[in-house]
């Protein structure tokens, strides 16, 4: 399945479908967005906060349908993730969302929903968020992000190339996202499926025995075992966030210890996710890692 | 055992020695009963290199709780009952005289004495009767989806954990929702989201006692809350795989049927 092509003078939904956004950190992304010829749209329950959501489920769960089934809007970006899509489920129609064909934007606890599109074909980007750029980051961070929109999926060549661990080839859909996220569908209707597939992963503030359980699970579950080929990226801040009481290991060696045995062509520090600077990954789309040499090409494009 | 003192990391020794230790615990016939002396972590990746089904037929009483949540799942599954009780650990902490009479009473394959402990506080009114089961929330939910998962049907359901930030209690609590892991459930044992409310953020914490509120309190089912099990300062011992009461108006929970698996008790 192709997405519908996003166009300058396309209009862009703003969400906020997990953690609440202060408005002030809206500024950069929708001025990136403007500059590059797209409209915005920020939807009616984007700047609600309570707690640590970003309003009820009802209200947010709406904003995201209203966008994604109105005919005015072309793709839809997440302003933030924090925690909050998973309650979604009960309130949203995803088979509808998939038919809509338009590009969902973001990652880390957006993770949810781009598994469940997955699910049904459907392609999505994994990319900074409205948050995300509010720090800067290298020029081919932006380069990267307005390309993939276009629907160029050319990897600017100034970004970092990751580290071998399995050498070798593999071709399939990327899938995939925050660890934490991935786990916390395992076991519903809204399951992560990585068969075929090339498996993404990265983690920010999870301390490294949490890694270590989180790919168990992954391993336990089956997950590995059926992908095609892992790109990991970095578990920010692993190295730094154990519990005095338990011990830590470097996370690049659990993750090296826990994956490698499976012989799937793999790589490490892919530079993506809560990475300091990160690529925008389109998901769904088929895609080809050389782990080698270590590089991610795309065999076709994200958009009819 | 041989290798119970080992240390690497976070795991006491590879996932070989480890899992060697305990199946031979199981395995021996001169050993009646196996203890954990920690949780921490580490047990889930044990999993795929244990004879589960010969620990199950083993009959041993096995006991411990937190990370060995993942071995009490594995083995009620299999029929096996086995005990929710503090470890070797949890005594370093003085402890009220019921947390070791309990713990005792169990190991002899007596009852677990949970009318000398307070009673739990009421959620959802009601009663229920079902099977225990359950334990430490970040590991069930760390086994849906897998081989071992958690599936409470028909299941009074303990859920207790440490350390968790208070999205962390909510996400967890979500997945077991969306999973349909309480689908069925008579009612639900919540323990102490021990450290949660104290966690420091840059944000006002949500305390967990309203998040399991607003998640759970609509299922329908009898639910108690700040039971004396897992991560809290005195523990009852809480045989799991076998069927008890829940009289949430009371706040207890009462064992109906004899721990007869240590056969000549």
């Amino acid at each position: 399945m192709k997405l519908r092509k996003l166009s300058r003078g396309d209009t862009i939904a703003l969400v906020t479908p997990a953690s609440p956004i202060p408005a002030e950190k809206l500024e950069f992304m929708t001025g990136l967005l403007h500059d590059a010829g797209y409209r915005t749209r920020l939807m009616p329950h984007a700047m609600d906060a309570e707690q640590y959501l970003a309003g009820p489920d009802a209200c947010r769960a709406e904003d995201l349908q209203a966008a994604f089934d109105s005919d005015e809007i072309a793709a839809v970006l997440c302003t933030r993730g924090g925690y909050g899509c998973a309650r979604l489920f009960p309130f949203l129609n995803i088979d509808r969302m998939a038919r809509a064909r338009k590009m969902l934007i973001g990652f880390s606890d957006v993770t949810t929903l781009h598994v469940a599109l997955a699910r049904r074909g459907v392609p999505a980007v994994h990319a900074p968020m409205a948050i995300t750029l509010n720090y800067p980051r290298e020029p081919w961070v932006y380069e990267s992000f307005l390309r993939v929109l276009s629907d160029d999926l050319r990897v600017p060549d100034e970004a970092p190339k990751p580290e071998t661990v399995v050498p070798g080839i593999a071709e399939g859909p990327i899938v995939g996202g925050c660890l934490s996220l991935l786990t916390d569908t395992l076991g519903t209707p809204e399951a992560l499926d990585t068969t075929g597939r090339i498996l993404i992963i990265e983690a920010v503030d999870d301390p490294s025995h949490r890694v270590d359980a989180m790919l168990t699970h992954l391993i336990n579950a089956g997950a590995i075992e059926s992908c095609a080929g892992l790109i990991i990226g970095e578990m920010t801040r692993a190295d730094e966030k154990h519990f005095e009481d338990i011990g830590m290991r470097p996370w690049r060696e659990i993750v090296t210890e826990r994956l490698a045995p499976f012989g799937k062509p793999m790589v490490i520090d892919y530079p993506f996710g809560h990475a300091k600077n990160m690529l925008t990954v389109p998901l769904g789309v088929r895609a080809r890692l050389d782990a080698g040499r270590g590089d991610v090409t795309y065999l076709e494009g994200l958009c009819e | 055992m041989p290798s119970a003192l080992c240390s690497d990391g976070y795991l006491a020794g590879c996932d070989a020695q480890r899992a060697e230790d305990l199946q031979r615990a199981f395995d021996d016939p001169t050993l009646a009963a196996v203890l954990c002396v920690r949780g921490g972590y580490g047990a889930a990746r044990l999993l795929p290199r244990l004879d589960l089904d010969a620990m199950a037929a083993s009959g041993k009483l096995f006991m411990g709780y937190s990370d060995i949540t993942a071995l009490h799942f594995a083995l009620n599954l299999r029929g096996l009952p086995t005990a929710h009780s503090p470890m070797v650990v949890s005594f370093e902490h003085d402890k009220v005289p019921w947390v070791a009479e309990s713990f005792l009473s169990v190991l002899r394959g007596g009852g677990n004495l949970s009318e000398r402990a307070p009673a739990g506080n009421v959620l959802v009114g009601g009663t229920a009767r079902g099977v225990v089961a359950g334990g430490c929330l970040t590991l069930m939910t760390d086994s849906l989806g897998t081989p071992h998962a958690f599936d409470g049907s028909g299941k009074i359901v303990l859920i207790e954990d440490v350390g968790e930030e208070d999205y962390r209690v909510d996400g967890n609590l979500t997945h077991l929702l969306n999973s349909g892991a309480l689908d069925g459930a008579r009612g639900i044992v919540v323990g102490e989201m021990t450290g949660t409310n104290e966690r420091k953020t840059e944000r006002e914490t949500v305390p967990w006692q309203q998040i399991v509120s607003e998640r759970l309190g609509g299922l329908g089912i009898p639910i108690i809350t700040n039971y004396p099990f897992g991560h809290v300062d005195n523990m009852l011992t809480l045989p799991l795989g076998i069927e008890a009461t829940l009289d949430a108006d009371a706040g207890t929970l009462t064992y109906t049927s004899p721990l007869a698996y240590l056969g000549s008790e």
